[in-house]
């Protein structure tokens, strides 16, 4: 038995498993900062090594393809860089406990979502995802109506599908509604700036931005097109896109802005998947790969703003450049990544998203279009109230630590850097996506 | 490969590569907070846009001395999937080679007098990382040989644009500016992209290169001319924005926010024409259809006549220069609009040369103005100024132009606001549903916000 055999998908969840021991048994907070920031590091690391070796054709007991490897690197790296740049003030000192535990819970359910192929399996996953918001909610004696509101029905869609009371052909009716709800198309939405503002803002990160509705109807392509449910879907992310986007102009709190963010690009990347074009599914995967990236950026930006100064509002400029520059760049050239300016790894998919879906229905891709030119303005009019428009004093209490710049440097590379020329990223996608729907068609 | 090719292949990846790598290397010393000196800054910026500017000259030399009339440059391999293409190459002819010249000549002439000009300005470092993205936008934008190139370049110039108008970014009035263009560039860079969908699905890959080589003649043939009519449009709209032509005019004066070499060099020069030379460089489109041609001309017209009417009653240096601008832009659009095609790139070169030295010489107007006068001996120039229209015509022209048209309230209060209070109403709705759902209590605490 060499290194290469070793079942490194199995240990990275093994660790976060241990961590999560060690956590529950754990005091301290400074303790409890520790073991979760250093077994969700060895855990992304052997994620790392086991998506590295799948491509070498080694594999332990769970299966990784070429679609689901770079998938599990990818979400690694970011879960781990959002609980690595957690100030320090979140774990100690802080009014109510950090979710230590439920941050590696959702570090297991990462790796067991994105390194799974089977379509029950990641439809059980799908089922069991939502308890962690809600356990996060309970634990901060917030009210979880509006969370039970939509993940009731969500929840009794599964088990109706379960017991096989309706028909065959409604069973993707039911799918597509958890897929509405879970994505938070309109009207299904509210649930995600309510849980943003009173959740905790790592969970909610967590939370949202693997975006697994995508990754599980890139699986279940099929399901999509039985009964026009794509075309009935595409509709409703349709009108998602240009609401969500309009609504980012006129938000005046920074959650309620980031939230309408996640949710207008949530929606074009559905709207992506409901065409039946593997160049279409092609560029949404990237775009969601790419989109996750930049939404982290925002959201840690985010979060450390919070960290210094409380929660924010959109009223009146802030002017933080002065004390944090590096956070004023983070957001700017996240967003740019986000809204695929040239250079960035979202420029291209974005192009093919555009010009594919235009011939699917002309309207749709200038609606695009048109959503991403708001999404755009939206974002330089927030990094303008948050780090321009007044001179505030510079002051080493508020200065980037090391750990922020680090994770934010990660992910600048990541936007730009790593993906400069984005050819070979693209076509590795299409190709792993093309063999992905050849198996569906085959089942 | 041909000897030639080869050396036209080196000259043209200096002129491109050069800007593109100085670029690369501010922005990534920007992000890692890596201070540099002044001098350095300034002697990279000096030499890297000297190199591109040598390998510009000399492609125009081998041009001229083998009678050369166009040459295409493809650094990167053609990115297929599917359907879909991606071509990023570029094209040189004489058209582009003048364009390219004569941007990278005045940024070569920024490039010292900011060095003075910008000498212990806080952010040294954060302007030249903006003109740097300026200057391989530019680049690309006027060598762009597909759309695709066209498009990279126009969005690297509409970016550091609004940030180099917002640059003094710790008072209120450039930021709000700053965002004021960067809206405005939006909506062209929309319909930039709405016009490169409908060539694209008319006339297929590559039309781009169609266009230039073959002309009007070459696309009668092709597609239906109502989509090439359509395209033209938005091509037009396009170009309106970025060259603040009529009623997209609003922008110009609010970009004099910014410090005076990124006046000079981006609204007084290079930004206010690349409107003007995209609608040269896809004149065909436009000579396709005679009624958006004389719509071309006569938007042209208006613009020179609203700001030569605006410029006279603006009480700065800059906004006097800014609407000066358009004055002979809206002259360059009408010329491409009759079909021109040499003139109005004549104009272009002359008209960017002097606004460029005016602008310049602009903090020093003061200067100037009283040496003019000690040399006359007199201390009102405009004193003999005799006016001829009717005392209430001459207020009511004064007054229209004070309030620069009108035009950024109209589109404030007929577009933006009408736009906004849709999404606001929007918003008061989803608040509401919120407050259903969640019962008062929670969404009061809400309201804990830091204001």
């Amino acid at each position: 038995m060499n290194a290469t055999t070793l079942p490194f998908l199995e240990a990275s969840i093994g660790i976060c498993l241990i961590g999560v021991i060690f956590t529950s048994l754990s005091k301290s907070q400074e303790k409890i900062r520790q073991i979760t920031i250093n077994s969700s590091f060895f855990s992304t690391l052997c994620c790392l090594i086991a998506s590295y070796l799948s491509f070498s054709g080694f594999q332990g007991y769970l299966q990784l393809d070429s679609f689901s490897a770079p998938l599990l690197a990818l979400n690694s790296i970011l879960t781990f860089t959002i609980l690595f740049c957690t100030p320090r003030t979140k774990f100690i000192g802080a009014l109510t406990p950090f979710p230590a535990i439920l941050v590696l819970l959702s570090q297991i359910w990462v790796i067991l979502f994105t390194s799974n192929t089977n379509s029950y399996l990641l439809f059980a996953l799908l089922l069991i995802e939502p308890m962690i918001p809600l356990l996060d909610l309970i634990r901060r004696g917030e009210k979880t109506r509006v969370f039970l509101f939509h993940f009731v029905p969500y929840w009794l869609s599964a088990i109706v599908l379960f017991t096989n009371l309706l028909p065959f052909e409604a069973n993707s009716f039911l799918i597509i509604l958890m897929v509405i709800i879970r994505t938070g198309i309109f009207p299904c939405h509210a649930w995600v700036s309510s849980l943003m503002n009173q959740g905790s803002f790592t969970i909610s990160l967590l939370f949202m931005l693997p975006m697994p509705s995508i990754i599980f109807l890139l699986f279940n392509h099929n399901l999509l097109h039985e009964n026009h449910a794509a075309e009935y879907l595409s509709w409703l992310a349709i009108i998602s896109v240009i609401y969500f986007s309009g609504l980012t102009l006129v938000q005046k709190n920074l959650r309620d802005f980031y939230a309408y963010l996640i949710l207008a690009f949530s929606a074009m990347l559905i709207l992506g998947i409901c065409t039946d074009e593997t160049a279409e599914l092609t560029a949404a995967y990237s775009l969601r790969n790419a989109l996750c990236i930049g939404l982290t950026g925002i959201g840690i930006v985010i979060r450390s703003l919070e960290a210094r100064h409380g929660r924010l509002s959109l009223f009146l400029n802030h002017g933080f450049y002065e004390t944090t520059p590096l956070l004023g760049i983070a957001f700017l050239l996240c967003g740019l990544g986000c809204v695929g300016f040239p250079g960035t790894s979202a420029f291209i998919s974005f192009e093919i998203l555009a010009d594919e879906v235009i011939p699917y229905s002309p309207y749709f891709g200038m609606v695009c279009v048109f959503s991403e030119a708001l999404l755009s303005i939206a974002l330089l009019m927030v990094y303008f109230k948050l780090f321009c428009g007044v001179k505030i004093t510079k002051s080493e209490i508020f200065k980037v630590r090391l750990r922020e710049a680090i994770a934010l440097w990660t992910l600048i590379f990541l936007v730009f850097g790593a993906r400069f020329l984005p050819h070979a990223d693209i076509t590795s996608s299409h190709h792993a996506l093309e063999l992905l729907l050849k198996k569906q068609q085959q089942h | 490969m041909s000897r030639l090719e080869t050396t036209l292949d080196f000259f043209a990846a200096m002129a491109i590569f050069s800007p593109l790598a100085l670029a690369c290397f501010f922005v990534l010393a920007f992000i890692l907070h890596i201070k540099l000196p002044e001098k350095f800054i300034a002697l990279i910026v000096q030499l890297s846009v000297f190199i591109a500017l040598f390998g510009i000259v000399s492609l125009g030399t081998l041009f001229l001395y083998h009678k050369l009339n166009k040459f295409e440059y493809e650094p990167f391999p053609t990115f297929h999937l599917e359907s879909f293409h991606f071509d990023f190459q570029f094209y040189f002819d004489w058209l582009s080679l003048s364009f390219a010249t004569l941007a990278l000549s005045l940024c070569f002439v920024i490039a010292f007098f900011s060095q003075r000009y910008m000498h212990r300005e806080p952010g040294y470092q954060r302007f030249f990382v903006l003109y740097s993205i300026f200057v391989t936008g530019i680049v690309i934008a006027s060598l762009a040989g597909t759309i695709e190139a066209l498009f990279v370049g126009w969005e690297m110039v509409g970016l550091s644009s609004a940030l180099l108008v917002a640059f003094y970014h710790e008072r209120i009035m450039p930021t709000r500016n700053g965002l004021h263009l960067w809206i405005v560039y939006r909506i062209s860079d929309t319909a930039l992209f709405g016009a490169s969908y409908l060539l694209h699905h008319a006339l297929g890959e590559g039309f781009f290169k169609l266009i230039i080589d073959q002309g009007k003649a070459g696309l009668v043939n092709e597609a239906s001319s109502s989509i090439l009519v359509g395209a033209g449009v938005l091509i037009f709209i396009a170009a309106a924005c970025k060259s603040a032509l009529f009623p997209f005019s609003g922008w110009l004066p609010r970009a004099m926010e910014g410090p005076t070499p990124s006046s000079a060099i981006f609204y007084g020069a290079l930004s206010i024409h690349l409107g003007a030379f995209l609608l040269l460089r896809l004149n065909p489109i436009i000579q396709l259809s005679p009624t958006l041609a004389w719509v071309v001309v006569i938007m042209g017209l208006l613009t020179t006549l609203f700001s030569g009417i605006i410029a006279n009653a603006q009480t700065d240096i800059k906004s006097i220069l800014a609407y000066a601008t358009l004055t002979q832009v809206g002259m360059i659009v009408a010329e491409i609009g009759f079909g021109l095609e040499i003139l109005p790139l004549i104009h272009i070169i002359g008209h960017a040369s002097l606004r460029t030295y005016q602008f310049l010489r602009a903090p020093s107007s003061f200067q100037y103005y009283k040496s003019l006068e000690n040399s006359l001996g007199k201390t009102d120039l405009n004193k003999n100024s005799t006016t001829i229209m009717p005392n209430y015509l001459s207020l009511a022209i004064y007054s229209f132009a004070l309030n620069r048209g009108g035009m950024d309230d109209m589109l404030e209060r007929f577009i933006i606001t009408p736009f906004l209070l849709i999404f606001k109403l929007a918003d008061i709705i989803e608040k509401n549903w919120l407050m259903l759902l969640t019962g008062p209590q929670k969404a009061a605490s809400k309201d804990g916000v830091t204001k």
